[in-house]
């Protein structure tokens, strides 16, 4: 199990009022693992920021985070690159891809890491998501919404006790959108998993998550 | 190939590659060489002179312009010599003894590819303390046939680059010339007799053929003819070569010093320093070379700096991104390595063809272990040196995901 816990976490560079109309800013919020949370706000008040908080990418903030109820004072960064190998499955807005490898060779740097499973379950994903026609291309010429379900293939093809996804379908039409949302829920409930997501809006499974709003 | 290797392999900067590969290679050869010829010249650099002949001069009287004009040679008086005695920086003193009859030297027939030869002589002798220590010297008596000498090193030296090369035959070594014997004819007095030569060791000091005492008042007693002169050479102990009272003296009384020993020093020194000025350099070049490889290793990483940030977002961690850069580094290493390796290895054989032959010093083909050694060390350094630098860059850019 891995809970997280906010401890009146402040961003350091935020205005006042953007934390006193915040739910999750200075507020003492524990996500519990297996619990899907959607943080919703519009643009500017740091949904980004919170994943990057979340994921160990950055460390700018006053209060404190807590696992399992001990408190993460150590920003080492072997920390953090284990905890995104074993436990944090995570999407950044901006995808993180290698744009001069192909979607397959992306995928495979992954797996490479983590050596849980064959290739085989990269091409399953790639044709659940609908880009295996995309598999051999270079990423580097791929839409941004291509992009993105690489980027969410990729997060999957781990261990994770956490799925950490900032905008993911932001790039994406209704029907990838609901269609990728599908595979994700189902693969956290596999494997008992938490998702924190972020987005300017979400129709579908609402009911799924507990949602915050900055 | 798995694909961190092809994503890290893609982010190699071909022209500074190979520019700090070869600054690397040539300072390798040059440090490899260096090494291997003070290896090989060794025997020479530390060529003995005995502490004996250190600490002994010979001391002579200079000729003058006019000196042909007289029949007699001008020795040391009785005067003189008590004179030299009693300066304080002298040790011990003796006269050379010299023979009174004719010497003829000859070898009959050919032999080992040595031409017959005739040649008339001089023996000398000093007391042998003043010798040091050649085997089958010290003693000699009347029932021996065989003479043990001591040959001025000069005298092997004008054979082997001198004769031997106009002549077209072979050079001799030292422990070969111990080998060959030799007839000596003495005669005087109407009297004549042959006796078998032995060259028992040479000498850096003394520019005479040395025989033993003991052989030279027998042979003088017998075939002597002439009263005996006054000496024309002495040999000296000093307690410091140098001294200044001495050295003036020397030259107030217009004496002559035989030293060849200073001179051997004195090459031996410029060698020495030739080497060493030689063994800086290519210090300083390897130095470069591997800063270089260094600064190489910092380009590649720099220009993955993004690369290698996604790594570490995806989950990679500093070791497994460094054990591949060395993966990638490791061919290029070996390549560098092995290169500068042969290339000494042919460059020792073409030494050893062209120039150490003549010098009449024995090279083995092979490189020396110490050579070998240093080699292993410097390939060591290099990887101990390049996993230092390529773990501090990635720590340095693991720190730079926080914002």
């Amino acid at each position: 199990m891995l809970d997280i816990t906010l401890s009146n976490i402040i961003p350091k560079n935020i205005s006042d009022e953007y934390v006193s109309s915040s739910s999750i800013w200075d507020k003492e919020i524990t996500f519990k693992q297996s619990q899907f949370y959607l943080i919703r706000s519009v643009s500017g008040r740091g949904k980004s920021t919170l994943i990057n908080y979340l994921s160990g990418l950055k460390s700018d903030y006053h209060g404190f985070q807590m696992h399992n109820e001990v408190k993460c004072t150590n920003f080492d960064p072997s920390y953090w690159i284990d905890k995104r190998k074993d436990d944090i499955g995570l999407v950044n807005q901006d995808l993180k891809l290698i744009k001069e490898l192909t979607v397959f060779e992306n995928l495979l740097l992954k797996l490479e890491l983590t050596n849980i499973t064959t290739s085989d379950i990269i091409d399953k994903y790639l044709i659940d998501f609908g880009i295996d026609n995309l598999k051999n291309k270079k990423c580097i010429f791929l839409s941004m919404g291509q992009q993105q379900r690489v980027a969410i293939i990729r997060s999957l093809l781990q261990p994770f006790k956490w799925l950490l996804l900032d905008e993911p379908f932001s790039h994406l039409d209704e029907k990838n959108k609901t269609n990728a949302l599908e595979i994700i829920v189902n693969k956290a409930k596999e494997q008992k998993a938490g998702i924190i997501l972020t987005s300017l809006n979400l129709s579908d499974k609402l009911n799924l998550f507990k949602t915050f709003d900055l | 190939m798995s694909i961190l290797l092809k994503v890290l392999k893609n982010q190699q900067k071909l022209t500074t590659k190979w520019i700090s590969s070869l600054g690397t290679i040539i300072g390798l050869i040059i440090i490899l060489i260096t090494v291997e010829l003070l290896i090989d010249f060794n025997p020479f650099i530390q060529q003995k002179i005995s502490s004996v002949e250190k600490s002994y001069q010979v001391i002579s009287k200079k000729i003058g312009e006019l000196s042909f004009l007289s029949k007699t040679v001008k020795g040391f008086s009785k005067n003189e010599i008590e004179e030299i005695k009693a300066l304080d920086n002298i040790k011990d003193i003796a006269c050379f003894m010299s023979c009174n009859y004719q010497v003829i030297i000859s070898v009959g027939k050919e032999t080992n590819g040595i031409p017959s030869f005739y040649t008339l002589a001089f023996f000398e002798s000093v007391p042998n303390r003043f010798l040091g220590e050649s085997e089958g010297f010290s003693f000699w008596d009347s029932s021996m046939n065989e003479v043990p000498v001591i040959l001025p090193k000069n005298y092997l030296d004008a054979y082997n680059y001198g004769l031997s090369l106009s002549m077209n035959t072979p050079q001799i070594s030292e422990s070969f010339l111990k080998k060959l014997r030799f007839n000596i004819e003495v005669s005087g007095n109407n009297k004549k007799k042959n006796f078998i030569g032995k060259v028992v060791g040479l000498s850096n000091h003394l520019n005479s053929i040395i025989v033993p005492q003991s052989f030279l008042l027998f042979t003088n007693s017998i075939y002597g003819e002439k009263i005996l002169q006054e000496p024309t050479r002495l040999i000296v102990k000093t307690k410091d070569k140098n001294e200044e009272n001495y050295i003036r003296f020397l030259g107030e009384k217009n004496y002559n010093i035989g030293d060849n020993s200073q001179q051997i020093s004195l090459i031996q020194k410029i060698i020495i320093g030739l080497f060493s000025y030689q063994f800086i350099i290519a210090i300083i070049i390897i130095s470069q070379g591997l800063l270089l490889l260094l600064f190489y290793s910092k380009i590649i990483i720099q220009s993955s700096k993004d690369v290698i940030k996604k790594l570490f977002i995806t989950g990679y961690n500093i070791n497994q991104i460094t054990k591949t850069m060395e993966k990638i580094m490791l061919k290029l290493y070996a390549l560098i390595f092995i290169l500068s390796l042969v290339i000494t290895i042919i460059i020792k054989l073409a030494i050893r063809n062209q120039v150490i032959d003549k010098l009449n010093i024995k090279l083995s083909y092979l490189l020396s272990p110490y050579t070998v050694f240093i080699w292993a060390i410097i390939i060591i350094t290099f990887f101990i040196t390049n996993r230092i630098n390529f773990k501090k860059s990635l720590e340095t850019i693991s720190k730079q995901i926080y914002i």
